[in-house]
């Protein structure tokens, strides 16, 4: 069984910023204010799920010995490269660990286009997106299944009427052209509704960020000019630290202080619109 | 004169067995065989604990449909998911709980279920 109370990894994976353009610069991170969220319909962070600091370290191993961390019910990564989408990646990891969190495992797994949010949230394509914004649209009209799925390239193109590709990036596995919102295909919204937020959490506190992550609840912040979806808490060498799910195929670390500066601009999806029936997601 | 009820015990049995297998409709063809376990909690009070969490992805593993919803869930049409339809109803007034069906039926509700309670879903 793994400890995340005792891991291990290089210093080059912590407090990682990129130093290119990824899509969350500075004035879209000031926009991303709790005020703003809660316009939306984000909510407060609920008094019950508060973990002492104290218990921290014994909740974490509870979660390793039962598997329901975040990244337990993460179902793969997804490759941004080199685009401005990192807001939309962060959202796609969340909602999908939501998802697969209610249905009890990865047994019934939807992947979900980055792209199918990110084509409305930034209509030019270059120049990224709030964390609000994308979120509000989760909850608005929902997210798109990418043509991929686990069962290949065309796995759920076959599955759903509408798809769209992962990423307007380079990824070989999903990449394709820039699509801009008219060029979806026609019907699109009736796929799309089947995959909404119903519940978003916006923690006010570093505090807040740990206890839902404890609790299985993927977070996604903008940080650093750049926007991840943490999924576990560990520790190295007794120093707490958080776990994401870059959107460059890679697990990095954050340190409190890095994750601290996200508050401002974090949620977590409690809650997803669940199918009439899980084998057919859209109906 | 005795008469020999022999023939005719064997073909109530006969009946009973063919019933019991599905071939009627008399007794379900799911009755007493759990196909379905759902955990329905209402989000503002509780979420579900680990170790139940665990056990009903153990479930799953054993092929019964398990889950962990929240009381106001809904589709995409917002809706009640239509396969939640029974076990929501039979969780009012008892959240949290685990509504165990054989199909349509629902064969039990356990109230503040444990993970011992999901394990045992399985038998």
């Amino acid at each position: 069984m793994s400890d995340s109370t005792n891991i291990v990894f290089p210093d080059s994976d912590l407090d990682w910023s990129p130093d290119v353009d990824t899509g969350y610069p500075d004035r879209l991170a000031q926009l991303d204010t709790p005020e703003a969220f809660a316009g939306l319909g984000a909510r407060e962070f609920p008094d019950h799920l508060f973990v002492d600091p104290s218990d921290w370290k014994d909740v974490a191993r509870e979660n390793d010995e039962y598997k329901t961390w975040p990244e337990d019910y993460r179902n793969r990564f997804t490759n941004q490269a080199p685009t401005h989408e990192c807001t939309c990646h962060a959202l796609a990891q969340n909602v999908e660990i939501a998802w697969n969190r209610q249905r009890a495992g990865k047994g019934s797994p939807v992947w979900f286009s980055p792209l199918s949010v990110y084509s409305e949230a930034n209509t030019r394509q270059w120049g990224g997106s709030t964390m609000q914004r994308t979120v509000g649209i989760l909850i608005d009209r929902g997210i798109l299944p990418e043509h991929r799925g686990p069962g290949g390239t065309t796995d759920q193109k076959d599955k759903f009427e509408h798809t769209l590709h992962c990423t307007s990036g380079n990824d070989s596995a999903a990449g394709g052209p820039w699509v801009s919102l008219n060029r979806f295909p026609s019907g699109w919204q009736k796929t799309a509704k089947h995959f909404r937020a119903l519940e978003v959490i916006n923690p006010r506190s570093y505090e807040q960020v740990i206890s839902l992550l404890l609790h299985g609840i993927a977070v996604s912040v903008g940080r650093s000019g750049h926007a991840i979806p943490y999924v576990q808490v560990v520790w190295r060498e007794g120093t707490l630290h958080a776990k994401y799910a870059d959107s460059y195929n890679v697990h990095r670390y954050d340190s409190v202080r890095m994750i601290k500066s996200g508050v401002g601009g974090a949620y977590g999806i409690s809650t997803t619109t669940i199918p009439d029936d899980w084998e057919k997601p859209a109906g | 004169m005795q008469r020999d009820f022999r023939p005719l015990v064997l073909v109530v049995l006969l009946v009973l067995f063919t019933l019991r297998s599905g071939g009627g409709g008399i007794i379900s063809p799911h009755s007493g065989k759990v196909t379905q376990a759902t955990y329905i909690y209402e989000k503002d009070e509780s979420v579900p604990p680990r170790d139940v969490q665990a056990a009903l992805r153990d479930l799953n593993a054993n092929g019964i449909l398990a889950a962990a919803i929240d009381d106001d869930v809904v589709n995409g049409d917002g809706d009640v998911p239509e396969q939640y339809k029974i076990a929501l109803a039979a969780a009012a007034g008892k959240i949290p709980c685990l509504v165990v069906q054989a199909g349509d039926k629902v064969l039990k509700v356990i109230e503040d279920p444990t993970a011992a309670d999901v394990e045992g879903v399985a038998g």
